[in-house]
């Protein structure tokens, strides 16, 4: 447990967006990895997705998920499963997201289900012994071409043990031409963050490969992203730079059928 | 506060939507939640019927039952059981005027005497009289409009019993109020772009108010000034005398599809116990389905009378954006207030997002979630609208707050399922539900 307990201390001082299923694909990225993450829904197609993250250079606070999408007519699903830590100390992670998408909306549902890898497979009992599990919801909705307006809150419940990042109510605007996207974020207040958490953000893409970069407040800090694609696959890299630890690097895989 | 405070204020929250400026209840509220009734009305022939429970965990369910009308010039309402908008009321034509019966919110004049005197920030009070947007509850009596001008009432208003009438004759108006020992006096006008009122008591305490109305093309002005005495107190309600001396003034320019708001007042009490506010805001639409509101406000001072320790002052920014695109609407609202210029040190702080989305007719589910964090010693006040009501939640601390509600056609008539979970430092979670069922139908 004591991983947990350093990453959430981690977490009171530095808010952050993502936990068991954060994508290194630039934010407005709308697959497997985001729709169970913020329940975001988004791609018309098959996918399977894959991400590590290795959390302010501990390699002991290390995330491993994969994830799969499907699309049924308007209706999204997508599963996915999720490591964090050793198996001493970490926990497994198991979500659902299920929404549906049109013509200038969307929105889903996600769950997630915890248990700490030291829990024994036969072990019952109630929420809270080694077991816990959060629900949210988030919606998409584009008032005009090229402006998307959204709203996530990945955690509107929880039962059982407190999930290890605690996530509050983002919202956000993006407006995006052919090659450039501009975002804004903020996120609803929190102890640890006395006027809230905001962020901005740019991308710039050119044929199969995309860079972005954000910058948050409370403690300011930026993030920055690359992706590349090669045919179906895509390969996203991002670092988040703190001003008191260290660097967050993620790594994402993902494969779409197009 | 500087024009770039302003641009850089409105550049802030137009990048962080959120929605409108959070409404403040009423002087008499307590430090709890206030209900407003919507003063919504019902087409000719409709009769509706409505049941709800409600309950919380360790309590017993709340019941109340409700049943509304309109046919042939009359118009009833009887909600009973444990609500807070629990009482009737029945309008009909009679002789020759209107008769209304039971619960009532009456105002002569601009309500120096009977129907609340407006804040000095407020155009008007929004529940008092037969035009605001909600149906106040000031009162319980018996009450005959003349169509001559002539009106009269008698009923019971907080703790004391009164009985009145009034005179209209064209634009002018004349009242008498009496109570057990005490009668109060009013004469009134309203012209086209000229309206006040001059109110009086036996011991000659005085109040007077005078608002001053023009429109030139797209802007439109309005100035108010209140003078009297600080010990005027008004026989029907005491607590919504507001302030002996104030002024205040309002512009408004129609820009189009939007509309830019400024507002600026100043008021005192007694001796002590003075403000001013200032405020701009700006109401836009975005095509055909989408609407924002943006603005920011400084206050100081008081806002009620006797308050012991009256805040300093507050700066506020606030933003709101709803918009909606096939089955589903999204809004999101912000709200921030400070106690340093461009508010800075928050001590007031809101984000809330509601999703409703219509999979198919008539059936639709709801999902809105907020979160707050407020300084001790400070209140903030989360509008809530839920079927026919608008709740001002009083929030302080650090707390989220999760509503999700199914509503669905059944047995011709509307269902409303709903679960609300509070979550707070102090209180801990709390969910409560709610099982409603409506129809509204022509006998």
């Amino acid at each position: 447990m004591s991983v947990r307990l350093s990453l959430l201390l981690l977490c009171l001082a530095t808010p952050s967006s993502a936990q068991d299923f954060g994508s290194a694909a630039a934010p407005h990225t709308r697959d497997a990895l985001r729709l169970l993450e913020d329940g975001l829904p988004g791609e018309a197609s098959w996918s399977i997705g894959s991400t590590t993250t290795r959390w302010w250079g501990l390699p002991e606070l290390t995330t491993r998920a994969i994830a799969a999408h499907a699309p049924m007519r308007a209706g999204r699903v997508a599963l996915g499963l999720s490591q964090s830590g050793d198996e001493a100390l970490g926990w497994t992670s198991a979500a659902l997201a299920i929404g549906a998408v049109g013509e200038r909306s969307g929105g889903a549902l996600r769950a997630v289900f915890r248990r700490d890898r030291t829990l024994s497979s036969a072990a019952t009992g109630a929420w809270g012994a080694g077991r816990g599990a959060e629900w949210g919801a988030g919606a998409w909705l584009q008032p005009a071409d090229g402006v998307e307006v959204w709203a996530s809150a990945p955690q509107l419940a929880t039962r059982g043990i407190a999930p290890p990042l605690r996530r509050a109510l983002v919202c956000g605007v993006r407006l995006r031409s052919e090659d450039i996207a501009l975002w804004a974020t903020l996120s609803g207040p929190r102890r640890e963050a006395e006027a809230g958490a905001r962020a901005v953000g740019a991308s710039l893409s050119s044929g199969h490969a995309e860079l972005w970069a954000e910058a948050r407040d409370e403690p300011w800090r930026g993030i920055g992203g690359v992706s590349a694609g090669f045919g179906d696959l895509t390969l996203s890299c991002s670092i988040e730079t703190h001003p008191r630890l260290d660097e967050t690097v993620r790594l994402s895989l993902s494969w779409s059928a197009r | 506060m500087s024009a770039w405070r302003v641009a850089a204020a409105a550049w802030l929250l137009s990048v962080s939507p959120a929605r409108a400026q959070t409404p403040e209840p009423p002087p008499e509220a307590g430090e709890g939640d206030y209900t407003y009734e919507l003063a919504d009305t019902l087409a000719e022939g409709d009769l509706e019927t409505k049941w709800s429970a409600a309950g919380d965990a360790g309590r017993a369910p709340r019941r109340s039952q409700a049943v509304r009308f309109r046919a042939r010039g009359s118009e009833g309402r009887v909600r009973d059981g444990e609500d807070a908008l629990a009482g009737g009321a029945l309008d009909t034509d009679a002789a020759g005027g209107r008769l209304r019966l039971g619960r009532m919110a009456p105002r002569w004049g601009r309500g120096l005497v009977l129907g609340a005197a407006a804040e000095p920030w407020k155009r008007e009070a929004d529940d008092r009289g037969e035009r605001g947007p909600y149906r106040g509850r000031s009162g319980e009596g018996l009450a005959f409009a003349h169509a001559s001008g002539i009106e009269g009432l008698a009923g019971r208003f907080g703790k004391r019993r009164l009985a009145g009438a009034r005179s209209r004759l064209g634009p002018l108006g004349a009242g008498v109020l009496f109570a057990d020992r005490a009668s109060q006096g009013s004469l009134g006008f309203d012209v086209d772009d000229l309206a006040g009122e001059l109110a009086s008591d036996r011991r000659g305490r005085w109040r007077g108010e005078l608002v001053a109305r023009s429109r030139s093309g797209p802007l439109a002005l309005s100035l108010r000034a209140r003078g009297g005495s600080s010990t005027f107190r008004s026989l029907a309600e005491p607590l919504r005398s507001g302030p002996a001396r104030a002024l205040a003034g309002l512009a408004e320019w129609g820009l189009g599809g939007h509309r830019v708001r400024v507002h600026g007042s100043w008021w005192r009490f007694a001796a002590a116990g003075a403000g001013r506010r200032g405020a701009l805001e700006v109401l836009g639409r975005l095509g055909e389905h989408a609407s924002f509101v943006v603005g920011t406000e400084e206050q100081h001072g008081s806002r009620r009378e006797g308050d012991p320790r009256p805040p300093g002052l507050r700066q506020g920014l606030w933003g709101a954006w709803r918009a909606r695109s096939g089955p589903m609407d999204l809004a999101l609202r912000h709200e921030l207030w400070g106690a340093r210029p461009f508010a800075r040190q928050a001590v007031r702080r809101s984000l809330a997002a509601e999703v409703e989305t219509r999979p198919a007719a008539g059936l639709s589910f709801l999902v809105s979630h907020a979160l707050w964090r407020v300084r001790t010693g400070e209140r903030l006040h989360l509008p809530e609208a839920d079927g026919d009501r608008l709740t001002l939640r009083s929030l302080t601390g650090e707390g989220e707050r999760t509503r999700v509600e199914l509503r669905a056609p059944v047995l011709g008539g509307k269902l409303r399922l709903g679960l609300t979970t509070t979550r707070s430092a102090t209180r801990g979670s709390r969910p409560q539900w709610l099982a409603e069922w409506s129809r509204r139908n022509r006998p």
